[in-house]
């Protein structure tokens, strides 16, 4: 399934970057990619994934918000 | 669902190391902070004993309201054992960049903590067990970001450990330099001239080098010295000490070489290099703000965007080069030592002088070259002391250069406007200040009118200060002649220039006399051809 987040808090290239690793090392997820200027994270995983995990982790980094959209 | 630990050694300093440890463990979703406790969110509870031995391993103390629940196993004992190291990384620009090296870093094979620092390009890498980070691994674990792996710099590198001084660190540093300077100034250290007379052997320019070296020529090739030897060591702070004094050792190397190559075209060509007051001028202020910048990055105190104005290489050069290589050009702090030629100094103006009247290639490339040699061990001994002093000696040495560097930067940026023509009003930095200003009511005395000319007098290097009178009053429109005495005229007091009143001439000792139309009322400076000694005409309607 695809799983689209709403991410705030991105300021610059490397934030993506660390976005879509970080959601890249969460056990399920396939693909992620994210729009820094529209701010939209695209991540399609295992059904088994709960998106709330993903939601999480992004928050964890500390400096970004996530809302799943 | 959330488990709660307690974490008597958890604090605002160390808390994101914890979270980012907590996060790297398997089963753990979410990661929250307090001054000794945390709240972790977990997949499953029966991962809970493997989590808190994963968090004691990384060195925290860890209880939780049901201990029982949890029998871990021991933390090692050998984490005394595990090697700090630290890696020096380009391109780092926020926490961003930050987050994502510590993250890839600790993939890496022995690697159990790392903990980058983007403001400095460092990151700080925990080794298990004393072992020592695979630079190969980590350039392989940052493959396809824009970063950029320069290598591994020593733990106890005062450049690495200085952190940002405190305000009463800095004000005390600049207190410090502003002293010293004050002291030498009065002892007459910097006011030494070169007396350069008719005939001048290659034993004597060696000499002179010597005295030199101790003089206020080192200011601005020291300053940048110092500040490149600096830079070289924070980007490719190589663990041995000849390795260190390799950019010093190029810097003096360059300056000696360009010194004898120079001296000897002066010498032939029979033509000295005296670009306009405004070349010269711009100079100085180009290697002042050189000197500045490093100096306040030296301090830790320069905002990234000054840093960023300096001139680099770009990029995929300075990429293809370090792949290469892993370290930077070698040419870099010759060219720089090379350049010091065209800075001028009191010193090396009248030694080119000589080379001029030579008349030969061979006489003038010794005698600029035993010159240049001659300064060399100043040079070295400043270069070994940055580069070779550790710990808290070397941290010292290093801010105090750094407050140096600044002071120097600043000084020379006013000495470079006024050669240019475009004195400032800053407070005078300068050493020679205090001498004595001719009277309060001087605008009122007009000098007397001769065959139609005013006519003022001037001492020049005599016992009252560099310049007596240094404050000369003229009315506009009148042609005025100038009769300077020349007291004691050596170093770049023989040479007195206004660019503004178009005045430029090599004075002699005895007398001496320029002219000139004062245009407009105002208040002109005029200098030596450094810039370091100064005096004003008013000139009245």
């Amino acid at each position: 399934m695809t799983t689209t987040l709403k991410i705030t808090g991105m300021h610059c290239a490397s934030c993506k970057t660390l976005i879509e690793d970080v959601c890249g090392d969460v056990k399920g997820v396939r693909s992620a990619s994210v729009d820094p200027k529209t701010g939209l994270a695209v991540i399609e995983h295992d059904d088994a994934l709960d998106p709330a995990a993903l939601v999480n982790e992004i928050r964890g980094l500390g400096d970004y918000g996530a809302a799943i959209v | 669902m959330q488990v709660r630990l307690w974490v008597p050694n958890l604090t605002g300093e160390n808390a994101r190391s914890f979270e980012d440890a907590a996060a790297g463990i398997d089963g753990v979703t979410a990661v929250d902070t307090w001054k000794g406790k945390a709240e972790i969110a977990v997949l499953k509870t029966d991962a809970i004993p493997s989590i808190v031995a994963a968090l004691r391993k990384a060195g925290f103390e860890i209880r939780t309201d049901d201990d029982a629940a949890i029998e871990a196993p021991p933390a090692r004992a050998a984490q005394a054992a595990d090697g700090v190291h630290h890696v020096y990384v380009d391109g780092m620009t926020c926490r961003s960049c930050e987050i994502t090296i510590e993250r890839k870093f600790k993939r890496v094979r022995g690697v159990r903590h790392a903990d980058a620092d983007a403001a400095r390009g460092v990151v700080k890498i925990v080794c298990e067990d004393g072992c020592v980070p695979d630079v190969g691994a980590l350039r392989a674990a940052l493959k396809g970001h824009e970063y950029s792996v320069r290598g591994l710099g020593a733990a106890d590198d005062p450049m690495a450990s200085a952190e940002k001084p405190s305000f009463m660190r800095l004000v005390g540093l600049f207190a410090l330099v502003l002293l010293l300077g004050s002291l030498l100034s009065k002892l007459g250290l910097f006011g030494r001239q070169a007396e350069v007379g008719a005939t001048i052997g290659v034993a004597a320019a060696l000499v002179l080098g010597l005295v030199a070296g101790t003089s206020s020529c080192i200011a601005v090739s020291g300053g940048l010295l110092l500040s490149s030897a600096a830079k070289f060591r924070e980007r490719y702070g190589g663990l041995s000490a000849v390795g260190r004094m390799r950019p010093v050792f190029m810097f003096v190397a360059g300056r000696t070489l360009s010194y004898g190559i120079l001296g000897g075209v002066i010498g032939a060509v029979g033509k000295a290099f005296t670009p306009s007051p405004l070349v010269t001028g711009a100079l100085i202020v180009a290697a002042a703000a050189f000197m500045l910048i490093m100096g306040l990055d030296m301090l830790k105190i320069a905002p990234p965007w000054l840093k960023s104005i300096l001139p680099r290489m770009p990029k995929s050069l300075s990429h293809r080069i370090m792949d290469a290589e892993g370290k930077e050009h070698p040419v870099m702090p010759a060219l720089l030592g090379a350049g010091t030629f065209f800075l001028p100094c009191g010193f090396t103006q009248s030694l080119q002088l000589y080379a001029l009247t030579t008349g030969s290639f061979m006489k003038g490339a010794l005698v600029l070259g035993a010159f240049a040699l001659g300064t060399a061990p100043a040079l070295l001994t400043l270069g070994w002391a940055s580069s070779s002093l550790k710990g808290n000696a070397g941290k010292l040495f290093f801010q105090f250069s750094g407050a140096l560097v600044v002071v120097l930067g600043l000084w020379n940026i006013q000495n470079g406007f006024t050669v240019a023509g475009y004195p400032l009003a800053l407070p005078d930095l300068s050493p020679a200040s205090g001498a004595v200003a001719a009277g309060a009511d001087a605008g009122a005395n007009l000098p007397k009118v001769v065959n139609g000319k005013q006519v003022i007098t001037m001492d020049v290097g005599g016992p009252n200060g560099p310049y007596y009178p240094d404050v000369l009053t003229v009315k506009a429109g009148t042609p005025v002649r100038w009769e300077i005495n020349g007291v004691n005229v050596a170093g770049c007091i023989s040479y007195l220039q206004s660019r503004q009143l178009g005045v430029g001439l090599s004075l002699k000792q005895g007398p001496n006399v320029a002219e000139f139309t004062p245009p407009t009322p105002g208040s002109y400076v005029f200098s030596c051809s450094m810039g370091m000694y100064r005096g004003t005409i008013n000139v009245v309607s």
